[in-house]
């Protein structure tokens, strides 16, 4: 009765390709928060084609939903109220961000990190439910 | 026969292996970005090399769910093995064998022989953690590949959660989530069914040649190692 034998080397692989993959985004975090705080800074400041220009294409259309109002002027309704921030999470190419009353979440994307949703409030064993979706 | 060709020989089990590790390790990495960029292509999403998909937790979960999986086989086996018997199967040991053996089976302590390991002879503590050492590996390797696919898979998982605009989990919440358990026991009840098999199948059919099957006119009810 005789079975193969494994080799050490591969647990210094698996430990160091989960050390790597387990902190995948830990570095983002900075460029997540800066975006986050500037779109909400911009529909504060009542500059909506600012805040428009840090949405995805998706979510940017989302905004105007089915009436005419452009992204720029619909964006403004997005009820923001403080740059003040609590958490940041990076997992992969999805990012979170809570500042003042609000939730974000972004993607990375070819152009960069863009606001996917925003206005999102949380819902007791459901998504968040966001003023903004793409 | 010169020493490079020599040495490959006497490890060709062994390097046979690594070499189809490698060669699947490269396919499961080319094949996996080709999938993840076909995703992210059809979302608008950016794209990633193979060095960046090496270090994803898309790529980490994958390859440490299966590898605890396997160490997991093997630890089981190991151990299993002392005390589970099949007769007729050459995985098994002979029916009346079952447990450790005694010191002078063992060939331990003041029963050791000029050649056996140092450890084996050293008697105390050594020959007792010595006896236990190739389950005690499995076991740790196990360990260390669930821990590793825990914390790859609550990364990959939490990507999929922030675009579902759902909160993250904690490593704990993953560890126990529907998501870890689901991978891990799909995982498991495949090496299971290869364990079952391997020690039922042996006990009517043979591979000449190969130490994995009894001799090819051994009769069925004869186990592995029976006189």
């Amino acid at each position: 009765m005789r079975r193969r034998r494994s080799l050490p080397v591969l647990l210094a692989v698996l430990a160091t390709a989960a050390a790597v993959a387990g902190c995948t985004g830990s570095n983002q975090r900075p460029q997540v928060r800066d975006v986050a705080v500037e779109f909400v800074v911009a529909v504060q400041d009542r500059h909506g084609q600012d805040a428009c220009s840090l949405l995805t294409d998706e979510a940017a259309e989302s905004v105007s939903g089915a009436t005419d109002v452009p992204c720029e002027q619909a964006v403004l309704n997005v009820d923001e109220d403080g740059t003040a921030v609590h958490s940041v999470q990076v997992w992969g190419d999805a990012a979170q961000v809570k500042l003042g009353s609000d939730t974000v979440f972004l993607r990375w994307l070819p152009g960069g990190w863009q606001v996917r949703a925003a206005g999102c409030q949380s819902q007791p064993g459901a998504a968040y439910r966001c003023d903004v979706a793409g | 026969m010169n020493r490079l060709g020599r040495a490959v020989k006497d490890n060709g089990l062994t390097l046979a292996f690594l070499g189809l590790l490698l060669g699947a390790v490269v396919g499961q990495a080319i094949s996996g970005v080709a999938e993840l960029n076909g995703e992210q292509r059809a979302t608008g999403g950016a794209t990633l090399s193979v060095w960046e998909y090496l270090v994803s937790s898309d790529f980490g979960v994958d390859i440490a769910e299966n590898w605890q999986s396997e160490y997991l086989q093997f630890a089981l086996y190991i151990v299993a093995t002392t005390w589970l018997v099949q007769r007729g199967s050459s995985e098994s040991k002979p029916l009346g064998d079952i447990g450790k053996g005694t010191d002078r089976e063992q060939k331990i302590g003041r029963y050791a022989e000029k050649d056996s390991p140092a450890w084996a002879k050293a008697g105390g503590w050594r020959t007792t953690v010595y006896s236990r050492s190739l389950g005690f590996l499995m076991t740790f390797f196990f360990a260390m590949s669930l821990l590793a696919q825990s914390i790859a898979g609550r990364a990959a998982f939490n990507g999929q959660l922030l675009g579902r605009n759902q909160d993250p989990l904690s490593w704990w919440g993953y560890a126990t989530s529907a998501d870890f358990w689901n991978r891990t026991l799909q995982n498991w009840q495949s090496e299971f069914l290869a364990v079952a098999s391997m020690a039922a199948f042996s006990i009517y059919l043979r591979q000449r040649g190969s130490p994995e099957s009894k001799l090819v006119g051994a009769p069925h009810g004869v186990t592995a190692e029976d006189p």
